[in-house]
């Protein structure tokens, strides 16, 4: 049976909820929370982690680490040419 | 003639109370040809709606058989939930109380051995304390989580630093600057770790 859900894929945290009659209802990740840190890893032996765990391996492991980091064009000389190509 | 009369029939009427058949002249070929078609048309359009009919009642009875089918689910569901919710019901709780063991367990780890007679009696009852704290959360479910020694595991450590080390594999917890619990199995609070690295190249070389 086809089920209707909604992703929140924020810069910090995400968030999924299911549609159950007529109500949205969140899910929890496996570690039994409701939001999962947007955080990536690939670990040393090759396990792909996500959320929490990532999180708390991030100092051993920070070059197969990913999170969301806004891009500080300014300091890099501006992207003015850039970003008058965008319509929005 | 005599033919004629043995064919009086009564009109033949559909559903609609049309009159599709009305008694003919047997001779009368050409009305014979309508009738026929007058009735076949009719046939048509019944099976027409029969099928209809079908499809809908097959679609209502899919509608309802679903129908009852999510109830089941969302009973199931709700139902563990509830489960859920009543193991871990203590679980905040218990991390707010987590840190006076924590402090209890640091003043109990720095105890000078200097302690004079009196005091080591006061330092004795301090380890009695303790030893109750812990009792009480194994009776609610609680473990502290041994990290020392063991391999770092994301799931239930928390890496706060790094320290390249050349006695032990990397990769190993080396410190546990703060101890990590769980509530019925499941990690309230990672343990806080220090995990060791490998010593870089050009340093074992030195």
């Amino acid at each position: 049976m086809a089920k209707i859900i909604g992703i929140d894929l924020g810069t910090t945290n995400s968030c999924v909820a299911v549609m159950e009659a007529g109500d949205s209802v969140v899910i929890a990740n496996a570690e039994g929370a409701r939001t999962t840190p947007s955080i990536v890893a690939f670990a040393k032996d090759g396990e792909r982690l996500v959320g929490q765990p990532a999180k708390r391996q991030s100092v051993t492991n920070p070059q197969n680490t990913f999170f969301c980091k806004k891009f500080d064009w300014a300091s890099f000389g501006g992207a003015e040419e850039e970003s008058s190509l965008q319509s929005f | 003639m005599g033919l004629h009369e043995d064919n009086q029939e009564t009109p033949v009427v559909s559903s609609d109370d049309e009159i599709v058949a009305s008694p003919v002249d047997t001779g009368d070929l050409m009305g014979f040809q309508a009738q026929i078609e007058r009735l076949t048309a009719s046939q048509t359009k019944l099976k027409e709606e029969l099928l209809a009919q079908e499809t809908l009642v097959a679609e209502e009875r899919d509608k309802r058989i679903r129908g009852l089918a999510e109830l089941e689910n969302f009973k199931r569901r709700k139902e563990q939930e509830v489960r859920q919710l009543r193991k871990f019901a203590s679980e905040s709780t218990v991390l707010d109380i987590l840190p006076i063991l924590d402090n209890v367990e640091r003043a109990c780890d720095h105890i000078p051995d200097t302690a004079h007679d009196t005091v080591k009696e006061l330092v004795e009852g301090l380890g009695l304390i303790k030893k109750q704290f812990h009792s009480v959360l194994e009776k609610m479910g609680v473990k502290s989580i041994v990290a020392l020694d063991a391999v770092f595991d994301p799931h239930m450590h928390q890496a706060v630093m790094q320290e390249p080390r050349s006695d032990v594999d990397p990769n190993t917890v080396v410190k546990v600057v703060q101890t990590g619990y769980t509530l019925h199995e499941k990690v309230i609070r990672p343990s806080m770790v220090s995990v060791s690295s490998a010593v870089a190249e050009s340093e074992s070389e030195k």
